[in-house]
C-alpha cells in the first residue's frame, strides 16, 4: 500500500522537475547567446532578465551600470539595435571621460512605464518623448533634460490617411476639421507626436476626437503599429512622428499606394534625454556632463557614429535644458495629460 | 400569470442585457476594413515562429511566468492559511477580532491583480516581487476565505473531543480539522495555480517580464508569427497547469491526503526563486521606504478626474453594460464548447462514429483552451482590429476569454450528471438537440446557472484588465489617469471598482438565493 | 454495589435536570438523576436512545450545564468551574465518543498525543505536529492497546478496530482521573467490543486504584462480563442501580420497551 501511495508523490514530482530541467537547459543557451548580434532575440532576452543581473552586479559593487531606457516609439528589434549600438558608444565616450561603467539598455512595455521606470529609479537616463519627459521632470526633483536632436527642436507630427479613403491632402490646421467621419488612431496614449500635439491641432480645428470621429479614437501603441494599421484599412487616418513616417518612407518599407501622408503640423520641441539628479553622486562628479557630451559628440562623419545617428534619424545631438519644454507642458496640462 | 420571484429574475435579466447591449450600441461597431490584418493574425498561427533565438526566448519567458505562477501561489497559500486560522469560527471563536479579520480579508479579494500589480510597480520598479506579491495576496484572501469555510464547515466530531478534554481553540484546529481538509486544502492550492499561471501571463503585460511581456513586445510591432509562438507556449503551460490541476484534484490523483504536497511546493518554491532572481529585501530597501509612504500620499485623498462624476458616472455605467454583454458571450460560447468537448453517453446505437467524436472533441478542447490561455488583454488587442474601439471588442475580448473558462467548467457539470435521462430521451427517439433539452439541461441548469453567476463575479474585477488596453470602462479611465499619474483619480476609480465588486458579489448571492 | 463511603467520590449527580430547547419548546433530556460513582468503580449506562445517556455524560464532562441540581466530579463542583479551571478540569477528564473522532489522515502518533494536548502549550502542540514528542509515553500505551510498532502509521490506514483502541491509547496517554465512554464500541465489530471494553475497564487497574469509568453501552451482556455496576436509564430517568449481576432480562426487557 506504502508502495503505490510513494510512486503516486513521485509522479507528481514529474512536471515541475521537467519544467525545472527545461528552465536549467535554456538558462545555459542563454549565456551561450550572448554573442549573437544585437537586435536578436537573444538580445531581448539578456534586457529581460535584466533585473537578476542588477541585483547580484549590485552585490558585487564591481564597475556601476548606467541603466539607460526609451520609450517604446518604434518596433522593439529596431530599438534594441539602436540602444544597443549607443550603449557601446556610451561606454567608450564615457571611459575616455574616465568613468568605466557598463551601459545597459533595459526595454519596457509601454510609454508610462518608461516614466515609471524613471521615476522608482531603476532607469538612470531615459529617452523620452516631449510629454513623457515633462512627467518624469515633473516627478523626480531635479532631474535634468540633457541632449536632443537637432530636429526636436522643430519637430512635426504627420497625418496619414489609406489611400482609397478619398481623404485629401489639408493646408493647414484649420483645415483638420476635414476628417470628420474618418476612423482615426493615435499612436500610445503618452506619445507627444503621436497624440498629444495631433489631439491639440485637431481641438484647434474643432474636433473632439471622442465625438467627431467613426468609433472611438484607437491607440495603436507606437508610430510603427499606426503606419501599420492604416495601411492595412483597419483606421481611415492615423497621426505619428514625422521622423519615424520620413525614415520609413525612405526605406521602402511603407506601401505608398496604400497609405499617403495628408498634412504635416507646425513645429514643436519633442523627444530629449532626461537623465537622474544624483548621477554625479552615484557615478562620479562631472558624470553627468561627459553623459551629455558623449551624445553631443556622436560625429555623423565617423561610420559608427553615424550608424547611430541614422538610427536616430538625426545630424546630431545637441544641449538642451528643462526650460524648452513649458509649451509641451502647456499643451499637457490642457489636454489633462499632466496634472 | 402570475410572477414567481424566479421568473420576475429571468425579467428582470433579459432587461438588462437589453440594455446593455442598447448602451454598448448596434451601429458603427464592426470595422469592416480591419478584416485583412484580423485575418493575416489567424493565417500566422500556421506559420508561428520557430528560430532558434525565438525559442529559447519563449522557453525563459514561459519559465520565468510558470516561476511567478509558482511564487505567488505559494504566497497565497501561506496568507491563505494565516487568513483562514483568522476569520476561522472555530480557530478564532466569535468575537470582534474575527469579525474584523473578515471585513479586512474582502478589500483584497475585491481588487484585480492586475491592479495590484500598477501600483506596486509605482514603489518597487519592474521587479519579480511586484508580480509575486500581485498573484499572491489577492489569491490568499480568496484562499483564506475558502479555506476558513472548509475548517467551519468540516465534520467537528474530532475537534469536539479535543475541546472537551480542555484544548485550546488552534491547537484542536490543528489536531482534529486540519487533517480532515488537508486534501481540499492541497486541491484548492492547485486549482489556485492554475488561475495563477493565466494570471501571471496576463501581469507581464504590466512590465514585469514573462510571456505576457514578450507579448505586448511582439504586439507592438505587430510580428503575428512571434505572438502566435508566444500563444502557443501558453497554451501549453496553461493547458498543462489545468490537466495537473484536475488530476489531483480528480479521482485518479494521489490519495494519501497531500503529504506529498511539502515537497512538491519546496522543490517548485526553490527552482523558482532561482529562475526570476528573488530578492525578498527589496520589500524594505530605501527606495521602498521612500516611494511607498510618496505613494500613499499620492493616492490619498481619493480624488475626481479632470471628467468629474459625470466622468466617473458614465465610465462606471460603462463597465456594467460591458460586463453584462461579456457574460453573455462568455456564457453562449461556454455552453456551445462545452456540448462540443462533452463525451458522449449514448452508446453505439446512436449512430456516432466514435472517432468523429474523438476528433469533435480533441478540436473542442483545444479551441476551449486557446479561449483561456491567451490573455484576456490579447483578446482586446485582436478585436479592436475589427471592432471600433469603445464597450464592444472589451466585451467581446472578456466574454471569448470567459468562454474558455466556463466551457471547461460547464463540461465538468454537465459530465457529473446522471446519464438515465439522457438515455431515456435517446431511446424514446429524441434526436440529438431535443435528448439535451429534455434529458440534459434540466438536471444541469441549476448547477450552470450558478457557475455563471460566480464567473459573472469574477468578470466584474476583470474589466480592468481589458480596460487597461483601452477597451472603455473604468479601466480604460484607469489608464487615462495612469498615463496623466494623477494617482489621486486612480485611487478614486480603484475604490469605484472594489465597491462594484463587492456589489457584484452581493447581487450574486441573492440571485443563488433565489434560484436556489 | 454501592460506593464504600470510606473512598471520595468520583462524582456525585443530585437531581439534575436538563432542558434542550427544540424548536419553540423543551425537550427534558434528564429529569432528576442520582447517581454516584466511587473512584476506581467501573458503572455502564443502559438505555435506548433518547434515553438520555450521552446527556448525561456531557453534563459529567462539563460540556452541558444542568438546568438544575448539582454536579461534583473529582470533588469540583461543575457550575463554579470557568475559564482556565474548566479547562484544566477537562484535562482531567478522559472522553471517548461514538464517533471515535481520529482525523484519517493524521499519523496515529498524533492521535495518541491527542490526548494531552489539553496539558500541552499551544507552541509544543503546534512543534509536535512536525517532531512527534512524547514518543515513549505513546509507545507504552499502544504496547497496552496491542498496537505495538503502529506510531507511525496513518491512522486512517488501520482497521476500525484499531482505531478504536487509539482512541483507547489516548485516554490512557491522557492519564485521567475519570474516564467517560460513549457508546465507544458501536462503530466495532462484536467480535472486537469486548476487548476495547476489557482495555477500558483496564484503565482502573493501575496503583492507586482511584480512576473512575462511566460508560454509555448498547450491549446489556457486555456490560454484565466487563462492569461492577449498570445503571439503566429511561426517559431521562433513573430506572434502575445495581451491582452488574444483580440485573436480570425482566429488567431490561422493561428498560428497552417502547413508551
Amino acid at each position: 500500500m506504502s508502495r503505490t501511495r510513494r510512486s503516486a508523490s513521485w509522479r507528481a514530482l514529474i512536471p515541475l522537475s521537467l519544467l525545472a530541467l527545461t528552465a536549467a537547459s535554456c538558462a545555459g543557451s542563454d549565456d551561450s547567446g550572448s554573442d549573437e548580434p544585437p537586435g536578436s532575440a537573444a538580445a531581448e532576452t539578456d534586457g529581460t532578465s535584466e533585473p537578476v543581473e542588477e541585483s547580484e552586479s549590485a552585490d558585487e559593487s564591481d564597475s556601476p551600470v548606467l541603466h539607460i531606457g526609451a520609450i517604446p516609439d518604434q518596433e522593439p528589434e529596431r530599438l534594441q539595435r539602436t540602444y544597443g549600438l549607443l550603449a557601446d558608444h556610451l561606454e567608450e565616450e564615457l571611459a575616455d571621460d574616465g568613468f568605466t561603467t557598463d551601459v545597459e539598455y533595459v526595454p519596457v512595455t509601454d510609454y508610462s512605464g518608461a516614466v515609471t521606470g524613471f521615476v522608482v529609479g531603476d532607469l538612470d537616463a531615459v529617452w523620452f518623448g516631449g510629454l513623457t519627459g515633462v512627467q518624469a521632470q515633473l516627478e523626480v526633483e531635479g532631474a535634468q533634460a540633457v541632449a536632443q536632436r537637432d530636429i526636436d527642436e522643430a519637430f512635426t507630427s504627420v497625418f496619414i490617411a489609406g489611400a482609397d479613403t478619398g481623404v485629401e491632402t489639408i493646408d493647414d490646421v484649420a483645415g483638420l476639421a476635414a476628417l470628420e467621419g474618418q476612423s482615426f488612431t493615435f499612436g500610445s496614449e503618452s506619445s507627444t507626436s503621436g497624440r498629444l500635439m495631433p489631439q491639440s491641432f485637431l481641438a484647434e480645428a474643432g474636433i473632439d476626437p471622442d465625438e467627431d470621429f467613426e468609433g472611438q479614437p484607437g491607440f495603436s501603441g507606437s508610430h510603427d503599429a499606426t503606419i501599420e494599421l492604416v495601411a492595412a484599412g483597419t483606421y481611415d487616418v492615423g497621426a505619428l512622428n514625422s521622423q519615424v513616417w520620413d525614415d520609413r518612407v525612405a526605406d521602402g518599407t511603407v506601401d505608398e499606394t496604400a497609405v499617403v501622408e495628408v498634412f504635416r503640423t507646425p513645429p514643436y520641441y519633442d523627444y530629449h534625454w532626461v537623465v537622474q539628479p544624483d548621477l554625479d553622486d552615484e557615478f562620479g562628479d562631472g558624470f553627468t556632463e561627459a553623459f551629455t557630451e558623449a551624445m553631443t559628440a556622436l560625429d555623423p562623419d565617423d561610420p559608427d557614429d553615424a550608424e547611430v545617428l541614422e538610427l536616430f534619424g538625426a545630424g546630431a545631438f545637441i544641449e538642451t535644458e528643462n526650460g524648452n519644454y513649458a509649451a509641451i507642458e502647456a499643451v499637457g496640462r490642457d489636454a489633462g495629460l499632466i496634472r | 400569470m402570475t410572477l414567481t420571484p424566479r421568473r420576475r429574475l429571468v425579467l428582470i435579466g433579459a432587461l438588462v442585457v437589453v440594455w446593455a447591449i442598447g448602451r454598448a450600441g448596434l451601429s458603427g461597431v464592426v470595422n469592416t476594413s480591419g478584416a485583412s490584418a484580423f485575418q493575416r493574425f489567424w493565417r500566422s498561427a500556421l506559420s508561428p515562429d520557430l528560430s532558434a533565438d525565438f525559442l529559447s526566448l519563449t522557453i525563459e519567458a514561459t519559465a520565468t511566468t510558470a516561476a511567478f505562477a509558482v511564487l505567488g501561489s505559494a504566497l497565497a497559500l501561506l496568507i491563505g492559511v494565516a487568513g483562514a486560522l483568522a476569520i476561522s469560527e472555530r480557530a478564532m471563536g466569535t468575537g470582534w477580532l474575527r469579525r474584523a479579520a473578515e471585513v479586512v480579508a474582502t478589500v483584497p479579494r475585491a481588487v484585480h491583480e492586475i491592479l495590484v500589480a500598477l501600483l506596486l510597480i509605482q514603489v518597487l520598479g519592474f521587479d519579480p516581487m511586484v508580480a509575486v506579491i500581485a498573484i499572491g495576496v489577492p489569491f490568499g484572501a480568496v484562499t483564506a476565505k475558502v479555506y476558513a469555510d472548509a475548517l467551519d464547515d468540516a465534520d467537528r466530531s474530532a475537534y469536539d473531543g479535543l475541546r472537551a478534554s480542555g484544548v485550546g481553540r488552534l491547537t484542536a484546529v490543528a489536531y482534529g480539522l486540519v487533517p480532515l481538509v488537508r486534501g481540499e486544502f492541497v486541491s484548492y492550492a492547485f486549482y489556485r495555480f492554475e488561475c495563477a499561471i493565466r494570471s501571471a501571463a496576463v501581469l507581464g503585460i504590466v512590465g514585469v517580464g514573462g510571456l505576457g511581456f514578450q507579448l505586448d513586445i511582439s504586439f507592438e510591432s505587430l510580428r503575428y508569427d512571434e505572438i502566435w509562438t508566444l500563444i502557443f507556449a501558453l497554451m501549453l503551460l496553461s493547458g498543462t497547469a489545468d490537466a495537473v490541476s484536475s488530476w489531483v484534484r480528480g479521482p485518479s490523483g494521489p490519495s494519501d491526503g497531500g503529504r506529498w504536497f511539502p515537497v512538491v511546493a519546496a522543490v517548485g518554491v526553490a527552482w523558482s526563486w532561482w529562475q526570476v532572481g528573488l530578492d525578498v529585501s527589496v520589500l524594505w530597501s530605501a527606495r521602498t521606504l521612500e516611494r511607498g509612504p510618496e505613494l500613499l500620499r499620492d493616492l490619498f485623498p481619493p480624488e475626481l478626474g479632470p471628467g468629474g462624476w459625470t466622468e466617473l458616472w458614465s465610465a462606471t455605467v460603462d463597465t456594467m453594460s460591458l460586463v453584462v454583454v461579456a457574460v453573455v458571450v462568455a456564457a453562449l460560447f461556454g455552453f456551445v464548447g462545452a456540448a462540443v468537448v462533452r463525451r458522449p453517453v449514448i452508446d453505439k446505437r446512436s449512430g456516432l462514429s466514435a472517432v468523429g467524436d474523438g476528433f469533435r472533441i480533441v478540436v473542442g478542447r483545444l479551441v476551449l483552451l486557446t479561449a483561456r490561455a491567451v490573455p484576456a488583454p490579447v483578446w482586446a488587442f485582436l478585436f479592436v482590429l475589427v471592432l471600433y474601439p469603445g464597450i464592444w471588442p472589451g466585451a467581446v475580448a472578456l466574454g471569448v476569454y470567459n468562454a474558455g473558462v466556463l466551457g471547461r467548467l460547464y463540461a465538468e457539470a454537465i459530465e457529473s450528471q446522471p446519464p438515465e435521462p439522457e438515455r431515456a430521451a435517446a431511446l424514446a427517439g429524441a434526436g440529438r438537440w431535443t435528448r439535451w433539452a429534455y434529458g440534459v439541461i434540466p438536471g444541469a441548469a441549476p448547477r450552470l446557472v450558478s457557475l455563471t453567476v460566480y464567473r459573472s463575479e469574477v468578470m466584474v474585477r476583470e474589466t480592468i484588465v481589458i480596460g487597461v488596453v483601452g477597451a472603455g470602462g473604468l479601466g480604460q479611465l484607469l489608464r487615462d489617469h495612469l498615463v496623466a499619474r494623477d494617482f489621486g483619480a486612480v485611487m478614486g476609480v480603484v475604490i469605484v471598482l472594489i465597491v462594484l465588486a463587492i456589489a457584484a458579489d452581493a447581487l450574486g448571492r441573492v440571485i443563488r438565493r433565489v434560484l436556489r | 454495589m454501592p460506593a464504600s463511603f470510606a473512598e471520595p467520590l468520583a462524582l456525585s449527580l443530585r437531581d439534575v435536570v436538563v432542558d434542550h430547547p427544540v424548536g419553540g419548546g423543551v425537550v427534558r433530556a434528564l429529569d432528576g438523576v442520582d447517581l454516584d460513582v466511587g473512584a476506581g468503580e467501573r458503572v455502564a449506562l443502559l438505555g435506548s436512545s433518547g434515553a438520555g445517556k450521552s446527556t448525561l455524560l456531557d453534563v459529567v464532562a462539563g460540556l452541558v450545564r444542568p438546568t438544575s441540581g448539582d454536579v461534583e466530579v473529582l470533588g469540583r463542583r461543575i457550575a463554579e468551574l470557568g475559564g482556565g479551571a474548566l479547562r484544566r478540569h477537562r484535562s482531567e477528564v478522559g472522553v471517548i465518543r461514538q464517533a471515535h473522532g481520529l482525523p484519517g489522515a493524521l499519523r496515529v502518533v498524533h492521535n495518541v498525543n491527542g490526548g494531552r494536548l489539553g496539558a500541552w502549550s499551544t507552541v509544543r502542540a503546534l512543534a509536535s505536529l512536525i517532531v512527534p514528542m512524547g514518543r515513549s509515553d505513546v509507545d507504552e500505551a499502544l504496547g497496552r492497546v496491542g498496537l505495538d510498532g503502529l506510531a507511525d502509521r496513518r491512522t486512517g490506514d488501520l482497521s476500525g478496530g484499531q482505531q478504536q483502541r487509539v482512541a483507547v491509547a489516548r485516554v490512557l496517554v491522557q492519564n485521567p482521573e475519570l474516564v467517560l465512554a460513549d457508546e465507544p464500541v458501536s462503530a466495532v465489530d462484536p467480535r472486537l467490543s469486548a476487548d476495547v471494553v476489557e482495555l477500558l475497564c483496564s484503565t482502573t487497574e493501575r496503583e492507586p486504584r482511584r480512576d473512575a469509568v462511566l460508560l454509555s453501552l448498547h450491549d446489556p451482556t457486555l456490560a454484565r462480563d466487563h462492569v461492577d455496576r449498570i445503571v439503566g436509564l429511561r426517559e431521562g430517568r433513573v430506572a434502575f442501580d445495581l451491582a452488574a449481576q444483580a440485573v436480570d432480562s425482566g429488567m431490561l426487557t422493561s428498560l428497552y420497551a417502547p413508551a
